[in-house]
């Protein structure tokens, strides 16, 4: 038992072991210094760090609960219960599908994806920049050569631009050897140099003060909410349930296994319990009595250009210091997306606030230096701009384990970028270890009939003229078109409504549909659209919500109670 | 297989622009399909319940639908034909004509016309373009959007709202809410001054005591699931907030009324030059753009304040582009620019076309033929509307000249007193062009519209 | 007692500033330029009058709202009260702009009408080609051109 006292600006702060972890106590000066402070502790190879140092006007986060509250759990069994339904719950959820297992995925809002997992770039990344030797370079490239098969089945676009590292000066052209040994370390799929003017042919509109790059054609993008999405209703598809507005409370424990997991909607048991609860990971962690790492909260926030940009770039780009290459960060740049904007950023800020997405000024124009590197790009093409918050543990690696103190606890929490990219590495690691404690408790055998494919909704804009005649006989909904700038469809709102995961937030059918993301974001789509997901739903058009109960858009009719 | 129309003149749009573009081919003897994405004709109109237009055109106080109707019923007599709920996705230029690929519920719809009238009218900024920061809850809306939920579909937004940007539908909003039953805590308005007609101001604001917090806007807004409340600060000379004088407001709304942009995501794909300072196409005095027969009309070409001027473009649009459309060779087209001077937020037309000009001076388009039938082009009484706005608020009046380069002078006037929010118009016969323009030749060709600031006494 | 209110007038695009001083029910005007301005400055300042524009609720129609408006002015004041009068009232198609939709609306001489066409609510597939209106009344191409009026189903 190491116990210490040290003093840092008059104020006291202790440190003690438990369980293998180091535990930091007191009060910290500003959160920068107690995320410092957690770093430090890193260094002294503890099974990990427990920073509970409190800081001066910033009160602990408490998990709110949905207001929704029933019992549709309440007494229910499943062999497993994911908590969270990020990329990576619902990659475990689909992976966990091909096993003869009960699957429930929890999730705390009215959709999946609805946190992190929708808001970074959709970058699949090469594995370069992740420290080599850790879960977070192992379990990339593993992840990056996953996903565009996993796509292919999914019914996902997955696009491989590449990603370019520029060089601004010939000292950091130099460092092309370095970096090479790293990609070689870290197993990433190929790597090239190349000059100046090979930049300059392949990439038309680059900034003219660029030195050459180091090219990683392995690097991808896809949207990461759908992919999300899709995971989770290929996972349903499959026999597991889904249960949106479900916040894990609590957890009952007899003989040190976890038995009971409470919800807002009741409690179920459970035979295994998966912690993919992203930002509240140790939070849950907790809950189970296995607190041994926490996190802390990196958020980054991007703008997006309009659907214009995006024929501007044709390689994800950017132009780190030196110095970047030892930071904790990537340093952010430009990506081409999917459906054709392109995104600028991230930022960086270490700031409290688990689910904190307010944006500030300054990281605003601190993407600026990422825009000037094309010289078609203009911050005055961005349509909006958002921001993610990164769950990060001191030790900035994943922890994907099965926990030491709780025998039916996985754990794949701390996932920071490069999360995306290793989804469907992690959920194979992660259902192996289910399997590994379920088969301690019943037979494990693979599912009769599990399907891999998964066809996608229609969407009419990316027809041809015929086929998208042809669709809209079928239906004539898919030819009435309610949101004009991104051309979407009611036929597409209704399709989102009635899915395998049926959601009714304005929120969730704009983040499968793309409806109200354009120019005039909602302006004029959204009356048409709660017109539809209130018919569809029964809901009284007034109470359809933003994002789920508590959120409705509007407080009720005009003229008293009418309809 | 999918359908085929092929007529004269297409106009996307059936607002009151697009309405009165229709009407006004059709009575010059074009074929025209009109073509609008929503349920119903009338555009914004729908949703504008309040009274004050067709001053102008009608000498009477009408309210948004109503003046809608008018140019409705013009245009259902005519026998016109428009499409609803159809959406063009694309558009080219194809065979000396446009070929647009267009969506309804009965599939897809290849149109190819001659000329094309863009009636697109304009979209509302959001906050995201005005930049405030901040959770994103429920209640945050635009004027427009909470007009139609108020109006059109008949739901509350919330109980209690703070209006940012002191714009016309802003201020129509406050008084609206306000007799709905909601609680309007005040506006706030970013410069020095209200952005909207005075008359908004007394008749939405004053009369319900609502009050007007001038150089003042909304940084951030606080709430997890619906509005809790606002941050609002002064703002300096540049609009920048001033630390130190934010305030918290308690609401659970937030309107934002920050601005209106013109839509021409059409134009540009057409590869229609824009004028940065409207934000909508570069047109002579027929509205006819730099892409020959394409033409623009109302809120498309630039943010206008009455009904009345929107259909008035709309018919010069509409009578041009069935001009256009009609058989025979077309008077070559002579632009010469207009300059606006520095006191000037804009001017429309940017260009003159001395080529129709000329031909309309002469009573009629040369070999136009048929379609240049009794009443329709209008000869010699087509005259040219000019609009414009003044950059800063004038107290004392200004003298608006208009001029060739080489000094004839073409207008003349003393405005007692000139306000951005108060757009301003005046007209030239096309002798008057002609004439001035007459010896014009060469690069140098060009029109002056000058502002010289007056005092006040 | 007298008392001096600065009224903007709104009877023309000159905008004069008004000064009205209101002494027992009596008002003095100056500041205007013309006689219109005269009287909206007196009335102005002794009893502002205001046209009403709101909505009624619609049952049974393509649209659940339909506007309304005054055809005469209602003092200021009495704006609100006129507004919960109306509350309760409910429309059925059809209707024509200008019907009278409540008469004499608070006993102060002033109807309430209509400002749109009121029209039954329709089946939501509609024919592609429709005839023009905002009330969306049948009949179809005339100078379209041809082939348009076929095509898509019903």
């Amino acid at each position: 038992m190491i116990a210490r006292r040290s003093r840092t600006g008059g104020r006291g702060i202790a440190l003690s072991e438990r369980g293998g972890s180091i535990v930091i106590e007191g009060q910290a000066p500003s959160y920068q210094e107690k995320v410092e402070i957690g770093w430090a502790a890193a260094k002294l190879g503890f099974k990990g760090v427990v920073n509970d140092l409190s800081v001066e006007g910033a009160p602990e986060e408490t998990l709110s609960p949905p207001l929704l509250a029933d019992s549709a759990l309440e007494g229910a069994y499943y062999d497993v219960v994911i908590v969270g339904g990020g990329v990576i719950g619902s990659a475990v959820a689909r992976e966990l599908t091909r096993l003869d297992l009960s699957v429930a995925l929890l999730e705390k809002e009215s959709d999946v994806a609805a946190h992190t997992s929708s808001r970074n770039d959709g970058m699949v990344h090469d594995g370069f920049a992740a420290k080599p030797g850790s879960k977070k370079a192992a379990y990339n490239v593993r992840g990056n050569r996953l996903w565009e098969p996993l796509c292919a089945e999914l019914g996902v676009e997955f696009k491989r631009p590449g990603s370019l590292i520029l060089f601004g000066s010939a000292l950091s052209a130099a460092a092309y050897p370095v970096m090479a040994e790293r990609a070689r370390r870290n197993g990433v799929d190929g790597w090239e140099f190349w000059s100046r003017a090979r930049v300059a042919a392949e990439e038309p509109n680059v900034a003219g003060d660029q030195h050459g790059a180091f090219f990683l054609p392995s690097a991808g993008v896809l949207s990461p909410y759908k992919a999300t999405v899709a995971l989770a209703e290929s996972a349903i598809m499959n026999g597991a349930r889904v249960f949106l507005d479900t916040c894990v409370l609590g957890m009952e424990l007899e003989s040190g296994r976890i038995a009971r997991v409470r919800t807002n909607r009741g409690a179920c048991r459970a035979g295994v319990v998966v912690n993919a609860a992203g930002n509240w990971s140790d939070v849950v962690a907790g809950m189970a009595g296995d607190r041994f790492f926490s996190l802390h909260q990196r958020r980054g926030t991007e703008a997006i250009l309009d659907a214009d940009t995006g024929r501007h770039l044709r390689h994800i780009m950017g132009m780190p210091r030196l110095v970047q290459i030892k930071s904790k960060t990537k340093g952010g740049g430009l990506v081409p997306t999917v459906e054709g904007n392109v995104l600028v950023g991230p930022t960086a800020a270490e700031a409290p606030g688990r689910e904190d997405y307010s944006t500030r000024a300054w990281e605003l124009r601190e993407l600026e230096k990422h825009v000037r590197l094309n010289t078609r790009l203009a911050m005055g093409q961005a349509i909006t701009y958002f921001a993610g918050v990164r769950p990060c543990t001191y030790e900035e690696d994943f922890v994907v384990e099965r926990s030491e103190r709780v025998p039916n606890l996985v754990h794949a929490a701390g996932i920071q970028s490069p999360g995306l990219a290793s989804a469907p590495a992690i959920a194979e690691d992660v259902a192996r270890m289910v399997a590994e404690i379920a088969s301690g408790f019943r037979a494990v055998r693979p599912r009769d009939g599990w399907k891999a494919r998964r066809s996608a909704a229609p969407e009419p804009r990316r027809l041809g003229p015929e086929a998208r005649n042809a669709l809209i006989l079928g239906n004539p909904a898919y030819g009435r078109i309610v949101c004009r700038c991104e051309e979407v469809s009611e036929g597409e709102i209704v399709d989102a409504v009635r899915s395998v995961l049926p959601v009714s937030s304005m929120d969730a059918v704009k983040r499968r549909t793309r409806a109200g993301m354009g120019r005039c974001h909602g302006g004029f789509c959204t009356p048409r659209v709660m017109e539809i997901v209130a018919r569809e739903t029964g809901s009284p058009l007034w109470a359809v919500t933003k994002k789920g109960p508590g959120s409705e858009l509007c407080v009720g009719p005009t003229k008293g109670a009418r309809v | 297989m999918s359908r085929r129309i092929d007529t004269d003149v297409v106009v996307l749009g059936a607002g009151p622009a697009g309405l009165a573009a229709a009407c006004a081919a059709m009575e010059a003897g074009a074929r025209v399909v009109l073509v609008e994405r929503e349920e119903r004709v009338g555009g914004i109109l729908k949703q504008c319940v309040h009274d004050g237009f067709g001053l102008v055109r009608y000498r009477s106080k009408l309210s948004g639908p109503e003046y809608a109707l008018r140019d409705a019923d013009r245009f259902a007599a005519l026998g016109g034909a428009v499409m609803l709920e159809a959406f063009v996705t694309k558009a080219e230029r194809r065979d000396g004509g446009f070929s647009l690929s267009c969506v309804d519920k009965g599939g897809v719809v290849e149109l190819s016309s001659k000329a094309l009238v863009l009636a697109t009218g304009c979209r509302e900024r959001t906050d995201r373009q005005v930049f405030i920061h901040g959770d994103r809850p429920a209640g945050i809306l635009t004027a427009g959007l909470a007009q139609y939920m108020i109006n059109v579909q008949g739901l509350l937004p919330g109980r209690r709202a703070l209006i940012l940007g002191s714009g016309d539908i802003g201020l129509i909003m406050a008084r609206r809410m306000t007799l709905e039953g909601m609680e309007v805590v005040g506006a706030h308005e970013a410069k020095p001054e209200p952005s909207g007609l005075s008359r908004n101001v007394r008749q939405c604001l004053e009369d319900f005591s609502i009050p007007l917090e001038l150089s003042s806007t909304v940084t951030s807004v606080r709430g997890g699931r619906r509005v809790e409340g606002v941050t609002t600060a002064r703002v300096d000379e540049a609009m920048r907030p001033i630390p130190g004088t934010e305030r918290d407001v308690e609401c659970d709304t937030l309107v934002l009324s920050v601005g209106l942009i013109p839509e021409n995501e059409l134009a540009r794909s057409l590869g229609v030059p824009l004028d940065p300072a409207t934000k909508g196409p570069k047109v002579d005095q027929s509205m006819h753009t730099l892409v020959d027969g394409v033409f623009a009309c109302g809120n498309a070409v630039h943010v206008n304040d009455l009904a009345d001027y929107v259909s008035e473009s709309g018919e010069t649009a509409g009578r041009a582009a069935a001009a256009y459309a009609s058989p025979g060779a077309r008077p070559e087209r002579r632009l010469v620019p207009v300059e606006a001077g520095p006191g000037f937020l804009y001017a429309v037309p940017q260009l003159v076309d001395l080529g129709s000009a000329a031909a309309e001076a002469s009573g009629g388009a040369t070999g136009a033929g048929s379609a240049g039938s009794a009443g329709s082009t209008g000869g010699a009484d087509e005259r040219a509307a000019f609009y414009f706005r003044s950059r800063a608020t004038m107290p004392g009046g200004a003298v608006v000249r208009m001029a060739t380069a080489d000094g004839t002078e073409l207008y003349k006037r003393r405005y007692a007193v000139l306000r951005p929010p108060e757009m301003e118009r005046f007209e030239l016969s096309p002798h008057a062009l002609s004439e001035a323009l007459a010896g014009m030749r060469g690069d140098g060709a060009r029109l002056v519209v000058g502002m010289e600031r007056l005092e006040p006494k | 007692m007298s008392e001096t209110k600065v009224v903007t007038c709104i009877e023309c695009p000159r905008g004069c500033r008004l000064s009205v001083s209101v002494d027992g029910g009596a008002a003095t005007v100056t500041g205007h330029a013309c006689p219109k301005g005269e009287a909206y400055g007196a009335q102005e300042a002794i009893s502002p009058m205001r046209t009403l524009t709101t909505t009624v609720v619609a049952e049974g129609a393509a649209t659940r709202r339909l506007p309304v408006r005054t055809d005469g002015e209602l003092p200021l004041g009495r704006l609100l009260e006129a507004m919960a009068a109306i509350d309760p009232v409910v429309v059925r198609p059809p209707l024509r702009r200008g019907d009278v939709i409540v008469r004499d609306l608070l006993g102060l001489g002033v109807d309430l009408v209509a400002t749109d066409d009121l029209v039954p609510a329709t089946p939501s597939a509609t024919a592609p080609l429709a005839a023009s209106g905002i009330a969306g009344a049948a009949g179809t191409t005339g100078t379209a051109g041809t082939a348009g009026a076929e095509g898509g189903r019903p």
